[in-house]
């Protein structure tokens, strides 16, 4: 409830004024089909002047003429607007006057339907108004706060799960939201305007309507509370099923090996049956709240017609009261049924607001400190001293007490088996992540005292993968380095050998990329990537497993560049392919997040297990799969 | 898709409603009954107004006291047993059809799982025959009602007066006139709101994706900048949209405002003149409403129609899919095997005139260990597959034992093979349940000797639960060399005489490397093992290298004679090998 009251007074208070428009409006239509049933009731006792026959045929006229006149002094409220009350009112009218009066009925009720058209028309616009709002602002919040969030939250929630949350939680927001509030109040309007109604029309009639209502409410309360248990159990059993029948398409090629179709179809089937039972009983118990209810409704109002009618036999009631009563009855029904849901669905929106809070209340770990400092140069010496981390504190620890320092200028390759902790150990150099214990030096700085976007433009990272956008190749380039020159980024293109390429295109720079680099070879999107990375002329380089997409002869190609490119640059290259570390001026041999080896090519195949395995696996990778004999074992 | 192969599909899937049939029609007399039940009420209430109040007939209120609370007893009796018989017929009908995709799932060749794809099947067995069964039951039971509802309201309201009632018709196409007025503006608003909604959607995966990159390059501020900015438009489409659709909304609430304006009157007015009772008038705006709706439930059939038929031949692309590997009529029980498996002339091909492999011939002793060396793509896994029966050869013939596989019941062929896959699936189930996967009934010291022949016992000791520990999302996560442990647990407590083992080809830490090396030196004493080899050790170790190349057997023989071999592909790929290495070397010290 705590965050319901925060999520109304961040989100909902802004658009207060529209919010109570909206919510006037809706107490206003709520009183449509009320005042329909006056009109009619109107209509039958003042214009068409229906009055009830006694059995006697012959008296009847005096008889509805006494009667009338007993009614218009016993029911003050009911009597017309003041330029109506005319004295003629209570007396039978001819019939063009008759006429005459149903004409005014019509321009009447013309009128209200023009107005609650229009009002309907306000309503509904300004619901979706208020609610998309919300959305948009809840989205834009997420979004931000996503943005300023640590890595370790993304490796702790899946990418699905983020989205999720952004886009359908949120977007269930908006539907539910503005509905509740606003049809809630509508409800509410709507049951009140009913009582005093039909209070007001007949007060023991009335009376006897509000016992009918209960029973219909608890009626539709024990129903709903097994709907809801035989549903959800419905929906556990299916997406049980779901997973399993999924698993087992995966596995299909286990499934077969130990010949185990006829199990898992008797298996399946049982599970179908489950299915099958839930359904069947689930719809039966839909059926029967709905067949009840309106057994109830239906009775109860057949029993008050009846009673009515006897009213109006005995001269107590109008006809028109009668049938205005009637309608009155039956559209306070709905709106009472649902008022006994608002609680449900006020629960089920909590779940989401509190979800989306959850997000939003995150802690930002990584942040600048005070006094951070801005660093213009950077030499490019890098020591890790005693450095763990771990995701958190029930966690094993993904990297182990790592020390050894880089001297400016040179390179180090990063290798070992997958899940051995490499790309982690490069993304603490960003920040992305910060040391559970030990620190991370630059140059003379701990970077941590380091200001985050000082730090990142002195590092650039090629990623994997190179990650390209439509747009230009300009905007790729010039990509998070904001106010680079057109000179950066032609030399950064040059550096990776690209600007040939470029120039012979038509459109030069401003050539366009397609979505994911589709237009352009591996090789050049690689080239692509080095240039963005190379535009802030960073001291120190990170090389993600850059060129194990590219086929033998790209590769070389760019290997060539990438030893221009990394000349005078404190580099990082994680790779898999020893032919690409050997190239490098120290290897750190990373097993299980230890370092296990720390060396160059020659030292490390005598010294170090990891390393000489890794050795003659990555031949063999080179090869694809050639039957091989490293010399050394024969 | 034209008609007449909707019809054609429609009629495959009529055996299984079939069974259904009589209940089906019970459940439609039903409610074309409750239908016209649904019609009276205003018609009592006419009654009750004309003749009793007005008409001063007193004694026949009780009477239709009587009636009019009978209708809600009967109705609601009868609407009970009308839904038991239809959600009784439609959870059947999808039971059934899942049921027999399933079944027939199990008998597919893998060639249909490696076409489709696991969401594909999924889709298939779930949400389309989700949407066959809301479309058989509910929407023909929408269908008759609406149909019975439009024509009786409209010959009832014609029988109480027919000038009111040529103003009814006079005011459909009016309201249909709305609907379809704004259908295709909202409709296209709509479109246009998803494609925003989607670049939304992709923006936000790229930037999540590739949340590093942001992180690396600073760009968090553009980065809300321009998710605001795709929001923003997503926002005005909708909002767009949803003027749209209060712009319909209105024009319900006008056309059927003017419809009972001009009813009420002119009823009115011929309640003046006496032409009509006023009861009549109650009566008929009742029906006008009721005529109104069905008409655009009925227009949109079409669309819902079309939408079930892609469901139907989805589903029968499963249903018709050839069966390609069964047991062949009087198939025998194979016995035991000791494991002596022969490759006689072996041709086959995924896609025709493409052949992957090409004339395999290759003998096999029982408790040889074979490793099956090669490129990728040269046939190995292959192999492999048509010795699990996977596939049939399109030539030759594999006999184990000197029993020809195709003769022999496939379950007691599978039983009898181990196999161990690269990326080993497990279940989200207890580890025992899925050691015990392919032998249920063994014991738990069975269990333990192969969890300890596999090296994966202490290991399973050491989880939370032991043996009774899950597996998968909403247990532990695995690794790979983890789970490949237990998939060789898993294969050995079968005990099976031939065992086939996919190595890992990713590498492993190096205490799982050491591990698997073990398990598989434990696993393979006594066995005729096939091993797609991807580790020295292992191909030094084999009793018979066969060194495959483009779907052919190059070389056979043991490590020792095929480097004798001189002018062999195995001594070849090892010379290239060496010269590989030696032109690194050389380029190293440039």
């Amino acid at each position: 409830m705590n965050s319901l009251r925060r999520f109304i007074k961040l989100y909902i208070q802004p658009y207060w004024f529209r919010m109570i428009m909206v919510m006037v409006m809706a107490g206003i239509t709520s009183s449509y089909s009320f005042l329909l049933g006056f009109i009619s009731k109107l209509t039958i006792d003042e214009i068409l002047q229906l009055r009830p026959a006694e059995e006697v045929a012959s008296d009847a006229r005096i008889n509805s003429l006494i009667q009338s006149e007993k009614h218009a002094r016993r029911d003050p409220q009911n009597i017309l607007p003041h330029d109506w009350q005319d004295e003629e009112m209570s007396a039978t009218k001819s019939r063009t006057e008759k006429i005459e009066w149903l004409w005014w009925i019509f321009i009447l009720y013309l009128v209200v339907r023009t107005l609650f058209a229009t009002i309907n028309w306000f309503y509904n616009y300004n619901i979706s108004f208020v609610g998309q709002r919300i959305v948009f602002r809840i989205r834009l919040d997420l979004h931000q706060k996503i943005q300023k969030l640590q890595m370790t939250f993304f490796d702790r929630q899946q990418t699905g799960k983020i989205m999720s949350r952004i886009l359908d939680d949120v977007g269930l927001l908006q539907s539910e939201v503005t509905t509740t509030f606003v049809q809630t109040t509508r409800h509410i309007a709507s049951v009140l305007i009913g009582i005093v109604v039909l209070l007001s029309i007949d007060v023991k009639l009335a009376l006897l309507a509000f016992i009918a209502l209960p029973i219909y409410i608890v009626t539709y309360k024990v129903f709903q509370r097994a709907i809801s248990s035989t549903f959800s159990r419905y929906r556990e059993t299916y997406a049980d099923t779901y997973g399993i029948l999924e698993e087992r398409v995966k596995g299909i090629r286990v499934v077969l090996s130990f010949a185990r179709e006829k199990r898992e179809f008797r298996q399946f089937f049982s599970r179908l049956s489950g299915i099958f039972r839930l359904g069947l009983k689930s719809n039966m118990l839909n059926v029967g709240l709905s067949a009840t209810c309106s057994l109830v409704s239906g009775i109860a109002s057949a029993l008050i017609f009846y009673l009515g009618a006897l009213q109006v036999r005995g001269g107590l009631m109008s006809v028109g009261d009668l049938i205005y009563f009637n309608m009155s009855m039956g559209s306070l029904f709905v709106p009472l049924v649902a008022l006994t849901n608002v609680n449900a669905v006020i629960q089920q929106m909590v779940v989401v607001i509190a979800r989306v809070f959850e997000v939003l209340d995150e802690d930002v770990l990584i942040g600048d400190k005070p006094d951070s400092v801005n660093l213009a140069r950077v030499h490019g010496r890098v020591r890790f001293k005693h450095v763990s981390f771990r995701y958190n504190e029930a966690g094993d620890y993904v990297l182990r007490d790592l020390n050894f320092t880089v001297k400016p200028g040179t390179s180090v390759a990063v290798v070992g088996p997958s899940g051995a902790g490499k790309s982690t150990l490069v993304s603490m150099l960003m920040r992305l992540y910060e040391p559970t214990e030990g620190e991370v030096i630059l140059d003379d700085y701990n970077i941590q005292d380091i200001k985050i976007s000082s730090l990142r433009t002195h590092i650039s990272m090629v990623p994997q993968e190179p990650v390209l956008f439509s747009g230009t190749i300009v905007d790729n380039i010039r990509y998070g380095r904001e106010g680079t020159t057109a000179e950066q980024i032609m030399e950064a293109a040059k550096s990776a050998e690209l600007h040939d390429y470029i120039i012979s295109l038509p459109e030069k720079y401003e050539a366009r990329v397609k979505e994911r680099g589709s237009n352009l070879s591996g090789g050049q999107k690689q080239r692509l990537a080095f240039a963005m990375a190379l535009v802030t002329n960073p001291s120190i380089l990170i090389l993600d497993d850059t060129t194990s997409a590219l086929d033998a002869k790209t590769e070389a190609k760019i290997q060539v560049t990438l030893d221009r490119i990394m000349n005078g640059r404190t580099t990082f290259v994680i790779t898999h392919r020893i032919s690409t570390a050997m190239r490098a001026d120290r290897i750190l041999v990373l097993d299980n997040g230890r370092m296990v080896g720390w060396g160059r090519h020659v030292d490390l195949l005598s010294g170090c297990d990891v390393y000489r395995r890794l050795h003659e696996q990555q031949q063999r990778a080179q090869h694809e799969s050639d039957p091989h004999l490293a010399h050394s074992s024969v | 898709m034209n008609k007449a192969t909707n019809t054609e599909n429609l009629k495959k899937l009529l055996p299984f409603v079939k069974p259904y049939f009589p209940r089906l029609m019970g459940g439609l007399l039903v409610t074309v009954l409750l239908t016209v039940l649904g019609m009276t009420p205003p018609l009592i209430m006419k009654y009750i107004v004309d003749e009793v109040v007005v008409g001063g007939n007193w004694s026949l209120l009780e009477v239709l006291l009587v009636v009019s609370i009978s209708i809600p007893i009967l109705s609601a009796g009868m609407r009970v047993m009308n839904t038991f018989a239809i959600s009784y017929v439609s959870h059947r009908l999808i039971m059934d059809l899942r049921r027999a995709l399933y079944g027939r799932l199990l008998k597919l060749p893998m060639r249909f799982y490696d076409e489709m794809g696991t969401g594909k099947i999924m889709s298939r067995l779930m949400s389309d025959v989700a949407t066959v069964r809301s479309m058989v039951t509910m929407r023909v039971l929408g269908i008759v009602t609406d149909f019975i509802t439009f024509w009786v309201a409209m010959f009832l309201c014609l029988g109480l007066n027919w000038k009111m009632g040529v103003i009814l018709i006079v005011l459909l196409p009016l309201y249909l006139m709305n609907y379809f007025g704004w259908e295709t503006p909202i409709r296209e608003s709509v479109r246009a709101w998803r494609t925003k909604m989607d670049r939304v959607t992709s923006g936000l995966q790229e930037r999540l994706s590739g949340v590093t990159l942001v992180k690396a390059y600073g760009r968090e501020r553009k980065e809300n900048r321009a998710f605001t900015e795709e929001t923003h438009e997503s926002l005005d489409q909708a909002m767009t949209t949803a003027i749209y659709r209060a712009g319909y909304n209105s024009g319900v609430w006008a056309v059927s405002g003017l419809r009972n304006t001009i009813i009420f009157c002119t009823g009115c007015y011929f309640v003046i003149t006496g032409e009509m009772t006023y009861g009549a008038v109650m009566a008929f705006l009742s029906y006008a409403q009721r005529m109104f709706e069905p008409v655009l439930n009925l227009t949109q059939m079409a669309m819902q129609l079309q939408t079930m038929m892609v469901s139907v031949e989805r589903i029968l692309e499963v249903l018709e899919f050839p069966i390609e590997i069964y047991d062949k009529k009087g198939a025998t029980v194979m016995p035991a095997v000791e494991g002596r498996v022969t490759f006689e002339d072996i041709w086959f091909e995924y896609k025709p005139g493409e052949p992957v492999l090409k004339g395999i011939n290759l003998e096999v002793a029982a408790g040889q260990m074979v490793a099956l060396v090669g490129h990728t793509g040269c046939g190995k896994t292959t192999l492999t597959s048509l010795l699990m029966r996977y596939f049939d050869p399109k030539q030759g013939a594999i006999k184990i034992d000197g029993y020809d596989i195709r003769n022999v019941n496939l379950r007691s062929l599978r039983t009898q093979i181990g196999q161990v896959l690269q990326d080993s699936v497990m279940f989200n189930i207890s580890i025992r349940d899925n050691l015990l996967y392919g032998r249920p009934h063994a014991t738990e010291a069975e269990l333990i000797a192969a969890a300890r022949i596999a090296e994966i016992h202490e290991f399973i000791l050491r989880t939370s639960d032991g043996y009774d520990t899950l597996l998968g999302e909403s247990g532990i996560k695995f690794s790979v060399g983890e789970k490949q442990r237990l998939a060789i647990a898993r294969a050995v407590l079968t005990d099976p005489a031939i065992l086939i083992l996919d190595e890992a080809t990713s590498s492993l830490d190096s205490l799982s490397e050491a591990l698997i090396q073990k398990a598989m030196a434990n696993v393979l004493k006594g066995r005729t093992s096939f091993v797609i080899a991807h580790r020295l050790s292992t191909i030094v170790n084999a009793d018979l290298i066969v060194v495959m190349d483009g779907g052919e057997i190059v070389e056979v023989g043991n490590h020792q004679s095929l480097l004798e071999n001189e002018f062999g592909k195995y001594r070849q790929l090892h010379q290239h090998q060496f010269s590989g290495q030696a032109f690194e070397e050389i380029e190293i010290a440039r």
